[in-house]
């Protein structure tokens, strides 16, 4: 990523942060041109889950605008009412109205995905940030569910179409995670010949083979979960593990379609490429594959107790504290959270980290950006919260009541940032079943062999 | 005729702030194949009257008018004006403009032969005959050549008022032979016919000066095109420049247009990009709001050929309503660079050196700064540039007429941020 002056803290890069995420100011000088910016999660409002990623219930869906710096388009009245001056049928297509001016809010600036009693996902812009620049996907199907929250690097051009088509990107090769209870998986180059799609990314070229070098520097790094075996010689592989890989893969997939963006014809993203972190998980049944780049992250939240955070942040805080750092002063120091890792030109090759595990206690996986965590930084009040917006939700959409009450709690908390929030209840599977899953067996699964289908 | 307008800005605004500005690129692809899509009239206007007898400027307006009128293209309807006390037409009958061929611009070659130099300076009945015979032709492009070595002789307020009457019609490039004529005169009749003005200090610099005027005349191919700026309920504009090429205040010249929306008109454009500098004052918005503040729209007629959105976004976050665009703060020096040379001029023209001094310091700091060598190598000529950024200048004993006419024509010429840095 080419660096941009940041006034404010010209620190976080001198120590090889290369951009200001530190200190969440924002850098692009110029925005002009708004993408055609449909929420992710929104786009497949018809369609039923397991075709498609859930819809997002954006204030407009459907009315994205066209009108960029050379579309001569002229914006057209939707019809819609002015929040601002209360001009009736005044706002336009590109979302300003044409009395006062005023921004009447853009589709993504609040979408919700409701999974039911699988998963739920709400995104919102928060309350200091212009525009959404976070992206989410969910599709559920039969007690399973892909889920990707991704997360624009504000000091990048255009990181909302980042986050966008990463997450869109994730998703698609998400939907290929294999069920560990399939007895036929399903072979991966052959699915993937004749896999290729409106993002233009083709997906046998997105997912890279690894085959072929093991050893290789870009391999998924593998980490443990929850209850992950410290001793992998003295247990079998986890049966996660296949879904975490695959995680692994669409993310590598969600970087390249990022990487392309900077192809385009604007200089300004060639001078500052379009950047975002990603975190993306797989749920079959009782396992759980996920993996992430940046620092956006994943939380496995148990009945009681801190919640466990899944992920480990590649940011600087984090880098000096393994360093041996004393981890307060680090995490007070203003390049904090300048991120190491991200999706996009200038990211090199991606090695997305990837972790897997088996649930065997109930539980739910909550992924979410940094506009959540950063007023949640102690595992244990992570862990309160998710409790406590579970057990207020007692709507008919508990899951999403629950989302949304977790960006509401960020929210009047400050919303200095964009926040999106996903939340997937994962159960183990009955007694007996668990302990031959634990021990030897493949496991029958208790619920279905099939690919995800209707919610 | 296909185009693109693109904005360049910094939309963050501090808390209360409520000026936002924006540098908006127009540029057009030209014509298909570079076929006009309006029809073309060129009328060349001559200054015959009896100073330019001197230095054999006659004989060089001569050459220059013959090379002008044999770049004329096929089909172009033209004319050509004597400039004397009364504005005579040359070529053809009177009232009647002609239609280029080979035929027709040998009979005005034998016309313009016969051009002699006697009599007064009267530019408004010039340009008024101009603008009758333009009158014909409704929906060309327009362009008129004007050739003049002396001040104005009409009596003081008549070419103003002829001005006002015929403001925008068509474009007029004009250019002064000699040093015995007023660039600022000449310049009132420029701005407002949204054209060019320039010193040809030697008369056999006319033929070139001539040609070239003549080519890229020619190469419009669509005749009037506006700026429309739709901006929203209590917002005002402020100013609308072109800033490059070169500066030219199209504020004056806005003609309502719908509520809320005005146009400025951009005269004729063939393949070529040009800079806008718009700026707008809007009521100020609670942080986190975003405005638009304009839509800024090209068009022709009823038809919009490409837009772009001005924004203003309210932020708490010092760092990012601080930052300068550094398109916004490039022409924004250019427009003062063109200011304080002529302000120098006038000061020194009024024997008031302290201020002509610290003017030209101020332009060649100016023009350092912004990479543009041909502004800072004529104020060179001026004044003595000790240090040019500090905008150490002293100013020079001597200066050449001439010189410091072409410091005053080059002053509104800008070039792109980054271009020469
Ligand atoms: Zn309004
Ligand atoms: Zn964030």
């Amino acid at each position: 990523m080419i660096l941009t002056e940041c006034d404010s803290c010209a620190e976080g890069r001198a120590s090889g942060a290369s951009f200001c995420e530190a200190c969440g100011r924002l850098l692009n000088e110029t925005a002009v041109g708004e993408a055609a910016n449909s929420a992710t999660a929104g786009e497949a409002a018809d369609k039923p889950a397991g075709d498609g990623p859930l819809s997002g219930a954006g204030p407009s869906s459907g009315e994205a605008a066209s009108i960029d710096g050379t579309d001569a388009a002229p914006a057209r009245r939707t019809g819609r009412d002015c929040p601002n001056c209360g001009a009736t049928g005044a706002v336009d297509t590109d979302g300003y109205c044409e009395e006062c001016g005023l921004l009447a809010g853009r589709p993504r600036d609040h979408t919700e995905a409701d999974g039911d009693v699988v998963a739920a996902a709400v995104s919102d812009r928060g309350r200091r940030h212009h525009r959404n620049e976070d992206a989410m996907w969910l599709a559920v199907g039969a007690d399973a569910a892909d889920i990707v929250v991704c997360d624009g690097v504000s000091s990048s051009f255009d990181p909302d179409v980042a986050s966008e088509i990463a997450a869109k990107t994730a998703g698609e090769l998400l939907a290929r995670a294999p069920h560990p209870a399939d007895p036929t998986p399903r072979d991966e180059t052959a699915d993937a010949g004749g896999t290729s799609d409106a993002t233009g990314v083709d997906a046998a070229t997105a997912v890279p083979s690894q085959s072929d070098e093991p050893e290789a520097k870009d391999q998924p790094e593998a980490i443990g979960g929850p209850e992950a075996t410290v001793d992998l010689a003295a247990e079998p592989p986890d049966p996660a593990l296949p879904i975490a890989e695959v995680v692994g893969m669409a993310i590598q997939g969600a970087g390249q379609s990022v990487a392309t963006l900077v192809d385009g014809g604007d200089p300004r993203r060639r001078a500052s490429n379009p950047a975002c972190t990603i975190v993306a998980a797989a749920v079959r049944g009782p396992h759980v594959g996920f993996g992430w780049v940046g620092d956006s992250r994943a939380y496995w939240v148990t009945a009681a107790g801190p919640a466990e955070q899944l992920t480990e942040d590649d940011s600087w805080a984090r880098h000096v504290i393994a360093m041996g750092a004393d981890p307060r002063v680090a995490m007070n120091d203003p390049k904090a959270h300048a991120i190491t890792a991200w999706l996009g030109a200038d990211a090199g090759p991606i090695l997305p980290h990837i972790g897997a595990f088996t649930a065997r206690t109930p539980g739910h996986l909550v992924l979410c950006s940094d506009g959540l965590w950063n007023y949640l930084t102690d595992p244990a009040d992570f862990g309160d919260a998710v409790r406590s917006a579970l057990k207020l939700a007692t709507g008919p959409r508990p899951l999403l009541e629950a989302a949304r009450a977790l960006v509401t709690y960020a929210n009047s908390a400050g919303g200095a940032d964009n926040i999106t929030v996903a939340i997937v209840p994962v159960h183990p599977l009955p007694e007996a079943d668990a302990e031959s899953d634990a021990e030897t067996q493949p496991i029958k699964s208790a619920t279905s062999d099939n690919e995800p289908s209707e919610a | 005729m296909s185009y693109s307008a693109e904005a360049f800005q910094n939309e963050y605004l501090a808390m209360g702030a409520s000026e936002v500005n924006a540098i908006v690129t127009v540029t057009s692809s030209g014509g298909e194949g570079g076929r006009r899509t309006a029809e073309a009239t060129e009328i060349i206007i001559v200054d015959a009257s009896g100073s330019m007898q001197a230095e054999g400027r006659m004989a060089n307006a001569r050459q220059a008018a013959k090379a002008a009128v044999n770049a004329i293209d096929d089909g172009v309807r033209f004319a050509i004006i004597a400039g004397v006390s009364t504005a005579q037409q040359l070529y053809p009958d009177p009232g009647q403009l002609a239609v280029s061929s080979t035929l027709s611009r040998a009979d005005a070659v034998r016309a313009i032969d016969r051009l002699q130099a006697s009599g007064g300076t009267a530019m408004g009945a010039w340009l008024l005959l101009a603008a009758q015979l333009f009158e014909q032709r409704p929906g060309d492009i327009k362009h008129c050549i004007l050739l003049t070595d002396g001040d104005n002789g009409e009596r003081f307020g008549y070419l103003d008022s002829v001005l006002q009457q015929i403001a925008g019609r068509f474009r007029v490039d004009a250019r002064g032979v000699g040093v015995n004529w007023k660039v600022a005169e000449v310049r009132k009749i420029t701005d407002t016919m949204l054209g060019t003005v320039d010193i040809v200090a030697r008369p056999e610099g006319l033929i070139f000066a001539f040609e070239q005027m003549i080519t890229e005349a020619m190469g419009k191919t669509s005749a009037d095109v506006q700026l429309k700026v739709w901006t929203p309920v209590n917002a005002k504009v402020r100013f609308v420049k072109q800033v490059e090429p070169q500066v030219q205040d199209l504020t004056g010249k806005r003609v309502e247009d719908g509520p809320r929306a005005a146009r400025y008109p951009l005269g004729s454009w063939g393949q070529e990009s040009r800079d806008y500098h718009v700026c707008v004052d809007v009521p100020a918005g609670k942080s986190g709001d975003e405005m638009l503040a304009a839509r800024i729209s090209v068009v022709e007629g009823d038809t919009v050929h490409a837009q772009s959105l001005v924004r203003a976004v309210w932020t708490e976050d010092t760092a990012l309503s601080t930052r300068i665009n550094r398109q916004v703060a490039h022409y924004t020096g250019q427009a003062e660079l063109a200011d304080a040379i002529q302000e120098g001029i006038v000061a020194r023209e009024a024997g008031d050196e302290r201020t002509a001094t610290i003017k030209f310091g101020r332009a060649a700091q100016l023009a350092h700064a912004s990479g543009n060598k041909a502004t800072e190598e004529l104020l060179a000529k001026v004044v003595e540039i000790e240090d040019a950024a500090t905008g150490t200048v002293r100013l020079r004993r001597k200066v050449n007429a001439a010189d410091e006419m072409a410091l005053d024509t080059q002053s509104t010429k800008t070039v792109r941020v980054g271009r020469s840095q």
